[in-house]
This record gives structure tokens, sequence and C-alpha cells, in this order.
């Protein structure tokens, strides 16, 4: 039986980023366990998106600090964050005036949001049809990262360093001592003798948690996203965001496709199907068209789904939670992609000194038993 | 250029439509694609592609390898082989990933439509032509979709008489049992044809249907019926990607339905029956073939096809490989050579060929992707050309509500196409209510002929196969 400082449930965005900053922390002994390949849950079928034009102050310190360390870390491992904003369209009066209070915030916690006339929001991006707005906001610092090249990164990342990485090996057990603290992971090939396991298993938290006995308050949530084939690249720089039209994200890759989706239905409840449905493809069809007309010229070449795991108050659930030396890390609501590093950070933080800078006491899974629920963070892409 | 004096066909005068390519004006026969018509004016360049602007052609010419990707009226990636030229188009070039256009009206909320049917078949060639019509037949409604302007699939190019046993259609030429099956479908009132119309998924809730690039149609079928036919194989060697290099269906679309004559030289790869086929179809429309190349060390064809082309001249090399295509922005040549039984070039033995088509004919694939996104159980399977559907043997998938037929099932030939569409379309009606005692008399029927047309020592690795894919 091997012994380790920490054992990481999951290869996915938020898996891999903990292990990095333990790495960096000088916490070597650390093992990242993936039932599947890296990526294969949620992060791989994101939508690419990272912003930090949020409504609250803990989400927007969060993404603050995220995305300064996006730039440090597309450098140190090799991908590239590509920081061409985010345009949220606004088609009413009263749209415009909300997000110009928004913008007052986020300016106040040192992000660079602008409000922008529809003639400039048509400059960001041409095929936009602009006629219908009344005005857009910008964040130029916001952006994109390709998940597979961000977790292939780290990969490579961890093949140079410490960190064992081990896919196509599940956890399936967990035994506590009789005290409550962790004794051993049991997985489909090995036991791991440790003291602090983090959960970060995405949309299988759940499962994750009932092997400690724990009922988690995380639900998986389909949602998909489609992707076109390519166009001239550059076309579609920043992510568009239209809330009048079912939530849509769209954007384009480097490569040149389109990639994005609508929000999840009202009426959709928790489930672990991940088949695509032709509803959704009607819906982004509509919205995408009404967005940029032009794209009723797009083939979709690919359609798929993921899970958005999800908290009661939309907002992730962060740190150790009732086995001592248990983190969890997940319940991310649909932006866990984008807040990867901060997560990494903070959860690295507690576990090595027990404290953090950054704002995750606001994301403390207890709040949800005192019945303290967050207004939810603004949500998509 | 055009194909003139051919000994089994005739390309009457149509009516001449002008379209501009270029900015340029071009003219091109009434029910011409894009691609034939700009092919017939010795445009063989289509577009670049998208990430290393390489020169793209005309390759499958049945809508399915995307190598052929126009913008057309300001609509970007029309596939032009299965495109048909109009009056006053616009027809550009693409040079690499194409414009999004800047501006567009917008989509019209009619653009969707919902319907039902009692069969949906999708794919118009021999296996579906069959399975309509039978179906049909039963008294059940169908729909018919193919997404190339007619009907007939790979079946309307076969010029020459069919191999096979006797009462099995063999001795007719293809395009007459294509005739045939055509004109009875469009002639029949429980039949709905929808040409230009390609099946892009199979969704619970429905098939999704998009037709002509303007309206998007869920059909909600009783049965399906999945007959897509089969994509054509590649090999690699530099220069594969350029313009001039044709599979072997590609060069019969343009001969045989356009009647536009490819090139004047021609070398084919691959001497299967097929790869032979063609040649001899290159032979009568007056290209000049200089070799057949063939990589294992027997001709894979029958006899009877080998020896017609002998009787021309045309060396069929075997053992031999092509090394390369020369070129830059089309084929001007090709660079062959023999190797040993360890798969090693003989130095010596090369040779260079100056032509300007290569005709590849090395295998087709089953065109399985809707069958796979139905979630239809499916098995890689070599012999039978790639994943196909496990099923059992009145073609019924693992969904019971799905059936394939043809090409799509495992690569064989028009003939058990045809049986393997009749067993779908009349099972599919017992199953639905309207077929009944004729239609399981023309199952068995069909079964017996299948059972006769995989016999001998020739098909024992298919039958093999097909045996390892049926179940029940
Ligand atoms: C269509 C779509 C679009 C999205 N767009 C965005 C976006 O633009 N921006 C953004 O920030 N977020 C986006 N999200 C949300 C984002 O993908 C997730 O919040 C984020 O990827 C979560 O990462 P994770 O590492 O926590 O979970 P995951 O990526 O799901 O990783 C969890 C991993 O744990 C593994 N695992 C589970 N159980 C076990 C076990 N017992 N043993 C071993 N391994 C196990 C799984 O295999 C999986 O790989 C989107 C999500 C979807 C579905
Ligand atoms: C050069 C050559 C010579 C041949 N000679 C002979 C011979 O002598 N004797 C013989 O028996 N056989 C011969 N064959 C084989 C025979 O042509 C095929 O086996 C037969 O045509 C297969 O029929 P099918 O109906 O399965 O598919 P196909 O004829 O390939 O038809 C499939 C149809 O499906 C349509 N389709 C595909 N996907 C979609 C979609 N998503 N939406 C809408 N439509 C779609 C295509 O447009 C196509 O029209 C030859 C083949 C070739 C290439």
């Amino acid at each position: 039986m091997k012994s380790r400082d920490v054992i990481i449930i999951g290869g996915g965005s938020t898996g891999l980023s903990i292990a990095y900053y333990l790495s960096k922390f000088g916490v070597d002994d650390v093992s990242v366990l993936e039932m599947n390949y890296v990526g294969s849950g949620s992060t791989g079928r994101c939508g690419t998106g990272i912003r930090a034009q949020f409504a609250d102050e803990a989400t927007i310190k969060m993404m603050k600090h995220a995305e300064g360390e996006w730039r440090e870390l597309a450098e140190e491992i090799g991908f590239e964050f590509r920081q061409t904003g985010y345009l949220y369209l606004h088609h009413t009066e009263e749209e415009l005036n909300q997000y110009r209070q928004i913008k007052e915030l986020q300016n106040s916690l040192g992000v660079p949001t602008e409000i922008l006339t529809p003639t400039e929001a048509r400059e960001l991006c041409e095929p936009l049809d602009v006629s219908k707005l009344t005005g857009a906001s910008y964040n130029p610092e916001d952006g994109k990262a390709h998940p597979f090249e961000v977790v292939t990164g780290f990969k490579k990342y961890f093949q140079e360093g410490n960190v064992e990485l081990r896919e196509n090996v599940k956890v399936v057990e967990v035994e506590l001592r009789k005290e409550g603290r962790l004794k051993k992971v049991e997985t489909a090939d090995g036991t791991y003798e440790t003291e602090v396991l983090v959960n970060a298993a995405g949309g299988w938290a759940p499962a994750v948690g009932e092997m400690m006995g724990l009922d988690l308050p995380v639900e998986p949530y389909r949602h998909q996203a489609i992707i076109t084939e390519p166009f001239k690249p550059g076309t579609i720089e920043p992510m568009v965001i239209s809330m009048k039209h079912e939530s849509a994200y769209l954007t384009q890759t480097e490569r040149g496709g389109i990639i994005g989706g609508v929000g999840t239905p009202e009426d959709e409840r928790p489930t672990y199907d991940t088949t695509e449905t032709l509803d959704f493809e009607e819906r982004v069809s509509r919205a995408f068209t009404a967005i940029i007309p032009s794209l009723k010229y797009a083939r979709i070449l690919r359609h798929w789904a993921g899970y958005y795991a999800t908290s009661p108050d939309g907002n992730p659930l962060l740190g150790e939670y009732k086995v001592p030396g248990h983190y969890l890390a997940a319940g991310y609501s649909g932006h866990g992609y984008m807040m990867a590093p901060s997560v990494g950070e903070g959860i690295a933080e507690l576990i090595t000194s027990g404290e953090t800078e950054l704002p995750l006491d606001y994301y403390d899974p207890e709040r949800i038993d005192r019945g303290e629920l967050r207004d939810a963070a603004v949500q998509m892409g | 250029m055009r194909v003139k004096d051919h000994p089994v066909l005739s390309f009457p005068e149509r009516e001449e439509i002008t379209f501009t390519y270029q900015g340029k004006e071009v003219t091109a026969r009434q029910g011409e694609t894009i691609a034939a018509a700009l092919h017939n004016h010795g445009v063989l360049e289509l577009s670049k592609s998208g990430d290393k602007l390489r020169p793209r052609g005309l390759f499958c010419s049945i809508g399915k390898c995307s190598s052929c990707l126009m913008t057309v009226d300001g609509v970007p990636n029309v596939r032009t082989c299965i495109t048909l030229a109009q009056e006053g188009m616009v027809v550009e070039k693409q040079e690499g990933f194409p414009d999004l256009p800047r501006e567009a009206e917008p989509l019209e909320p009619s653009s969707t439509e919902t319907r039902e049917t009692d069969v949906l078949v999708i794919g118009g060639g021999p296996a579906g032509l069959k399975a309509s019509l039978t179906a049909a037949d039963a008294g059940g409604d169908v729909t018919l979709v193919d997404e190339n302007p007619f009907l007939g699939g790979q079946l309307i190019k076969q010029t020459h008489k069919f191999f096979g046993s006797s009462d099995l259609d063999a001795g007719t030429r293809g395009i007459a049992i294509g005739d045939d099956l055509v004109g009875a479908v469009k002639a029949h009132e429980n039949i709905e044809e929808m040409t230009g119309t390609s099946a892009v998924g199979v969704y619970k809730e429905a098939v999704g249907l998009y037709k002509n690039m303007e309206k998007f149609v869920k059909l909600n079928p009783g049965k399906l019926i999945v007959a897509t036919g089969a994509t054509e194989k590649m090999i690699p060697f530099p220069n594969n990607d350029l313009p001039g290099v044709y599979g072997a269906g590609g060069i019969q679309t343009l001969m045989n339905v356009h009647g536009v004559k490819p090139g004047k030289s021609a070398v084919i790869v691959g001497a299967g029956n097929v790869g032979l086929i063609v040649t001899y179809q290159l032979l009568q429309a007056g290209v000049d073939v200089q070799a057949v190349v063939e990589v294992a060390p027997e001709i894979g064809g029958y006899f009877v096809h080998a020896a017609k082309i002998r009787r021309f001249g045309v060396p069929i090399l075997t053992c031999h490989t092509v090394l390369e295509v020369v070129g830059e922005e089309r084929v001007e040549g090709v660079r062959i050579g023999e190797i040993d039984e360890n798969s090693e070039l003989l130095q010596e033995s090369t040779q260079y060929l100056d032509v300007g088509i290569v005709g590849l004919s090395v295998g087709l694939s089953p065109s399985y992707k809707l069958l796979a996104h139905a979630g239809c159980e499916l098995q890689l399977n070599p012999v039978l050309g790639g994943y196909v559907p496990i099923r059992d043997q009145r073609m019924r998938t693992t969904r019971d509500d799905v059936y394939v037929a043809g090409d799509a099932s495992g690569i064989e030939e028009a003939t058990s196409a045809m049986l393997e569409g009749t067993i779908a379309g009349a099972d599919a009606a017992i199953e639905l209510g309207v077929g009944g005692g004729r239609e399981e008399e023309k199952i068995d029927d069909c079964l017996n002929k299948l059972k006769d047309l995989r016999a001998g020592p020739y098909y024992r690795e298919l039958r093999k196969s097909i045996q390892g894919v049926e179940i029940g």
C-alpha cells in the first residue's frame, strides 16, 4: 500500500489545478486519480470561456485573481490564454442601466469593464447584428483557453515534476478511522493511505461523498454545447453573451469553429444522461442566428453534453467539509473551469497553511447546512 | 472536356445555362453539378484547404468527402459535387477557411417543420430504393431522403453489365436497373421523395433533416431504414490530396452521369472489381489508362473484368504501389514501384508515368455515423470495410425501430444491397402492421437469394464476417 500526503479524486480542471499549486507550495507527495482520462468530465466539454464580469464581490475577486493566474499558467505550462474579452449584449435601457451599476462594482475591484455603444460592439465583432442593442459591456481582460491544451499542459508539467497523475484509475471506496479521520482510499487498481483527500469529482462528487457517508448538496444538470465547421479565424474574437437569447454564449476557437451554447431549460431535472437533444440544436440555432444572422450558413459539426454540477445556491462548495482532511471543490454550477486557478491556489493554501487571502470562506460548504444561501452568480459561459 | 462517342451512353444536348465563376461567365448543362461543369472547363482546383492552403479538387463526387467546398451565392462551404449549377449563380473559390458573411437576412420562423411518416429511408441508392418500394407496396407511407440532387446512389453510374447470378439482374447494366427503380419510386403514390436533403442526426425526439440549406425538418418515423452507402477510402502517399486524385466512384460520376471526361491519361490504384470496371469505363470514355497498380500479389477482381482491360493493352501491375504523386497545383505524374514480400521497395523498379488522373479504388467503408448517433451497437469489421452495426437477418439493428441495408451494413454490391433493402422494407411494414404474408414471402425469397449470392469459396471470408455481426 502506498502512502501519499494528498490524494485528489478527479482529473478535471479543478483536480489538476489543486495538484499544481500543491506542488508549487512544496507538497510533492500528491496523487491525482482519474477514472477516465484527463478532461473527460465537464472540463473537456466546456465552452472555453474565462471571465471576471460577475455581479458579486467574492466571485469578481476570485476571477480577477484567476485571470492573472491563467496568464502565468499559460506561459509556464504551455497553452494559449487568449484575452479577447467577454462582450455582454444589452437589449433594453433597463438592462443597460443594471449593467452600468455592475460595471462600477467590477471597476472598484480592478476589473476594467467598459460600457460600449452598439457601433463599438460591432467594431469588436463585425458579423454581429447590433440593430436592436442599447449597448454592451466589455472586459478586455476576459478570454478563453482550450481545455484540452490546458489539461495536456498540466499532464506534461506533472510528468516533469513529482505529482503522480493516474488515468483509468477509479476510486471505489474511502475508509475512515474510528475517530472519523481519513485512513485509505481504495481504487480499482491499488490502495493508498492518506490523511488528506480532495473531492474534485465534478458531477460525480456526490458518489465520492457517499463513500464517506456524506450527502453532498451537488446535482448534475445536463448542459449541451455545439461547434460549427471552421471559418476564417479571428472573426468572432470576444465571447459574445446575450441574456435575451436564452443566455446564449458563443465565440470562435483558434482553429475557426464557432463554439457555444444556450442555457439549460427551466424544466430540466438532474440527470447523468449526456445524450444531446434536437430541441437544444433548434434553440441554439435560433439564438445564434438572432445574434449573428450569417451563422445560419454555419453547419454544426459536433454537438455534445456534459454536466453543470450544481449547488443549491449556484455557487461552488469549496473547503474542508465534515470529515477532517476531506476538502470539497465542486458544485460550480457552470463556471468551474474559469475559476480553476483560484480554487487550486486557495485549496492548496488551506491544505498547507489553513488559511488563504482568497475569499474561500464565502464558498464554505457548511453555509448550505446553516441555510445561508448566497445570491447565485451570473451563469453561462 | 466532354465525353464523345461513348459505346454505351449518349449525352443528348440539353439546355445550356450560364453562371459566374470568379467573376467570369461559364456555361453548364441543365442538370449538371457545379463541380462537373467547372471540370468540363478545365477548372480542377475548387478551393485551397483551411489550414495549409493546399489545392483541393473533386474526390468522391457523392457528397461525402468535403473536398469540393466552394462559396455559392454568398453561402460558404457548399458541396459543389451535389449542388446543381443554376442560371445566374455566383460561384467563388475559397482560399482557406471561408469568411463568415458580415450580413445576412434573419432566419425565417418558417424554417423548421415537424412531420411524421411510417417509414423513413435515408439514402436513395439501390438499398434505399428497394426498401422504399417494398414498404410502400405494403401500404406504408414512406419518406425517402437523399442528399444528392438525384436518386440512385452509386448505381446510376454502373454502365457495365452486372456480375452475379442470372436471376439477380446479372447481365443487366446497373444504369438500367437504376432507371427502373427510380422510375418506380417516382411513380409510387405512397413515397414522398426528398432529394437535396441531408439527414444530420437521429435524435430521441426525431430525425433531423436539412433541406437545401433552407429548411430544417424534424421527421418522426415509425421505422427508420439507414441506407447511407459507403465512403471511398484513401491511402497515404505524398500529394494524395492534389486535384486529379479521385475516388473510383467520383470518376464514374463525372464520366457516366455528367458526360465529362476527367482528363487524358490515368493510373488506377487497386485491381479489385471496382478498379477494373472503372479502368474499362475510362477506356470507353476515351481516356488513356497507362496502368493498374495493385499492391497484392494477385488481382482481386473477377477474371472477366481483368481480361477485358488486358485486351486494350493496359498492364495490371501486381506487387506495385504508388510512391508519390508529382505536381504543384494538380496531378502531373505519378511514381510507382514494385515491392517485395517484405514490403520493401525494389529501387530499380520505380517508374514515372506522365498522367493527369490517379484513380483510387482501394475499398470503401460503410457510412455508419447516423447509426452510431442512433445508439445502435457497432462492431469494427475489416472484411466488411469498417464499423458496421450489429443486426439480425431481417436487418434490424440493436435499436428495434432502426434498420440498416446495403453498403452501410458492410461493403458488398448492388445486388445484395437491393435484397437487404427489400428485407428491411418488408420487415418494417410487417412490424408497423401494414405488411403481411406477402412481405413474409419476400423476406424468405430474399434470404435465399442472399445465401446463393454469398455462396462459394470466393465469399468465405465475407460469410464469416457477416455471421460475426448477425444476432438472433
Ligand atoms: C457544455 C458546457 C459548457 C461549459 N462552459 C464553461 C465555460 O465556458 N467556462 C467555465 O468556466 N465553465 C464552463 N462549464 C463548466 C465547467 O466545465 C465545469 O465547471 C468544470 O469543468 C468543472 O471541472 P471539475 O474538474 O470540477 O470537474 P470535471 O471536469 O467534471 O472533472 C471531474 C473528474 O472526476 C473524475 N471522477 C469522478 N469520479 C471519480 C472517481 N470515483 N474516481 C476517479 N475519478 C473520478 C471524472 O472522470 C472527471 O474527469 C461548462 C460546462 C459544460 C458542460
Ligand atoms: C466503381 C464501382 C463499380 C461497381 N460495380 C458493381 C457491380 O458491377 N455490381 C454490383 O452489384 N455492385 C457494384 N458496385 C457496388 C454498388 O454500386 C454498391 O454496393 C451499391 O450502390 C450500394 O448501394 P447502397 O444503396 O447501399 O448505397 P449507395 O448506392 O452508395 O447509396 C447511398 C445513398 O445515400 C445517400 N446518403 C448518404 N448519407 C446520407 C445522409 N446523411 N442524408 C441523405 N442521404 C444520404 C447518398 O447520397 C447516396 O445516394 C460498384 C461500386 C463502384 C463504386
